[in-house]
């Protein structure tokens, strides 16, 4: 009881992370209480499961693709992550601002990323049709018969498959959103 | 031999004097309703103390450039520090509204297929939930605006200066050696009261309807197990609750022997919510029985809110009865319990969390955990489940409603 100080967050890091992420030192604190509280284990690590306790995300159709996207993103292979991993992908979601320096981060293609790896299950880099019907199927449940889907995941690869590889391939996923506004969509508003 | 013997006594002396002077000093005089108002000392010396140890904080803090969370001029706001949100949320309720509005598409043709930019919308959402969601927040353990000099704050203030590690380590004994032994005295004579005499209760003639309130329903919100002490304290009711195992399912069994009929769900009883509410309404129209006490807070009942959904009447409280709340919020109550008909009394709870954090967070803890915690605690005073896949599925028809229409 009580011999956990280092889960206190030190000013350095704050100063650190806020670097990276561009976050404000204090919107820093205030992520660090919700990581804190999302932490049922006390380790000062999430895992998925902690993630998947939010009923609002356990009722998300997708949830368990977003929360494995949210630790692949961490670029980790261990089952879980700290507080800096937490920041830096949530970050992903920061709005691009004009008077801002572009940072890598929150960038189009970083937002794209994470899209991406919704779909890519097999974590091979490219997706399958079978990955999207996959991806089509946990957004629909059982309203549509599996006949519509596969036609829908079918067209839907002809599209985006530029090549005929068969597979959509990053570049493929960002030219097919080419016309779609990936930054307003994927962009989350920050309060102070 | 006769050494042994005499360590033997020594040790029952030792061990049973207190016991006796407990069940003295504590337990009589407080089945007879007399106080020594010692208590009220007690209340003050604590509260004079944290305010010590607050301000105590605070200059460490200054000292140490670290930002105390504390509000400065009112030691008296034992809330929560922060409540405003953290982000503005702006997705839609549904995927599918997005479309319905046209908003947020760049092109101008409305929803007509699947595009590989839907599960961005989704995406967003999701990690909305992640940075910040209301339900969870009613669920995490309140943090206080004074430090009451317990361990359990995310904080870990005693390391900040000397003569609060002092302080802090005093009080660590005094809950520890002193509180714990005499609360658990307390409670192990408690429950062994409880156990002979709800076996005897059961064959003794019924005489007390005329002093409970026959037929009523009492209301109240839930935050921690014992809640019910506190309420039964006044009034004699029929308790409402799940069927548990290991320890709280034994003492459900011991209380419905004394017959007051209690009435205990199991988990697949409660999927047959006709079955239940005519159980609850049976006992609600009998005048002899007692009262009822529900807790309906359930823990998806802001879902419903949130959906707008029309929740069926055979939708009961019984299904998420024992979820525990935190201190700050009441949760919305479901409205089955109000629909068995009946007297309705509402009750609601709360307690000074500067004293201990009476919060049970089942997540975390066990419940024989939980009560070690509550007994050091200064003064003595959650189901978690997966929501329900329906919810989802809601989500996904709205969605391919739309996929359909094409």
């Amino acid at each position: 009881m009580g011999s956990k100080t280092s889960l206190l967050l030190q000013e350095e890091e704050i100063i650190q992370i806020s670097r990276e992420t561009g976050f404000t030192p204090n919107q820093i604190s205030r992520l660090y209480s919700r990581f804190i509280s999302l932490d049922k284990s006390d380790t000062g690590r999430l895992s998925p499961s902690d993630l998947m306790r939010i009923p609002e995300l356990a009722i998300n159709p997708l949830g368990s693709r977003i929360v494995e996207a949210f630790f692949v993103n961490c670029g980790d292979d261990s089952e879980t992550i700290n507080f800096r991993q937490f920041v830096k992908t949530l970050a992903v979601f920061r709005p691009q601002r004009r008077k801002e320096e572009p940072k890598e981060i929150n960038s189009r293609d970083a937002k794209l990323r994470f899209a991406f790896t919704i779909y890519d299950l097999e974590k091979t880099g490219t997706v399958s049709s079978d990955e999207v019907l996959v991806i089509l199927r946990m957004m629909v449940g059982s309203n549509i018969t599996e006949d519509q889907l596969q036609a829908i995941a079918k067209r839907t690869m002809n599209e985006a498959d530029q090549n005929g590889t068969g597979r959509i391939t990053f570049d493929d996923f960002s030219k097919a959103l080419e016309r779609v506004d990936a930054e307003k969509i994927m962009s989350i508003r920050f309060l102070d | 031999m006769v050494a042994f013997e005499q360590i033997f006594l020594t040790l029952v002396g030792l061990y049973l004097t207190p016991f006796f002077i407990i069940v003295g000093i504590v337990i009589i005089p407080a089945c007879l309703g007399i106080s020594f108002g010692v208590r009220k000392y007690y209340l003050r010396f604590l509260l004079k103390m944290f305010e010590f140890g607050r301000q105590k904080v605070e200059i460490a803090c200054k000292d140490q450039g670290l930002q105390s969370n504390f509000t400065t001029s009112q030691p008296e706001s034992s809330t929560r520090v922060s409540q405003a949100a953290l982000i503005q949320k702006d997705s839609p309720k549904h995927l599918a509204d997005v479309f319905k509005t046209g908003e947020g598409t760049t092109e101008e043709e409305s929803f007509s297929e699947f595009e590989l930019h839907h599960v961005c919308y989704l995406c967003k959402k999701g990690v909305e939930a992640i940075i910040d969601d209301d339900v969870t927040k009613c669920f995490a353990a309140e943090e206080l605006g004074s430090w009451n000099l317990l361990t359990r704050t995310s904080m870990r203030y005693q390391y900040l200066n000397a003569r609060l590690t002092v302080l802090w380590s005093l009080g660590f004994l005094f809950r520890y050696l002193i509180l714990l032994p005499v609360r658990f005295v307390t409670f192990i004579v408690a429950i062994a009261y409880m156990i002979v005499s709800a076996s005897f209760v059961g064959y003794l003639p019924q005489s007390r309807e005329n002093r409970a309130k026959g037929g009523g329903i009492c209301v109240a919100n839930h935050t921690t197990p014992i809640d019910v002490i506190f309420i039964s304290s006044d009034n004699c009711y029929a308790f409402i609750g799940q069927k548990h195992t290991g320890f709280v399912g034994f003492i459900e069994r011991c209380m419905s022997r004394s017959g007051a009929d209690h009435i205990w769900f199991d988990r697949s009883e409660m999927r047959d919510r006709q079955k239940v509410t005519n159980r609850l309404k049976a006992h609600a129209e009998d005048p002899n029985k007692y009262p009822m006490l529900i807790f309906p807070e359930g823990k998806l009942s802001f879902f419903k809110s949130g959906f707008k959904e029309k929740s069926p009447t055979e939708e009961l409280v019984s299904n998420h009865i024992c979820t525990c709340i935190n201190n700050t919020s009441v949760m919305m109550f479901k409205k089955g319990s109000f629909e068995i008909g009946g007297v309705i009394y509402p009750v609601a709870m709360k307690y000074d969390p500067r004293f201990c954090d009476p919060f049970w967070n089942s997540s975390r803890d066990s419940f024989v955990r939980y009560l070690v915690k509550i007994m050091t605690s200064w003064d003595g005073q959650l189901k978690r489940m997966t929501v329900k896949s329906s919810y989802r599925e809601k989500e996904q028809e709205e969605y391919s409603k739309l996929l359909k229409a094409d």
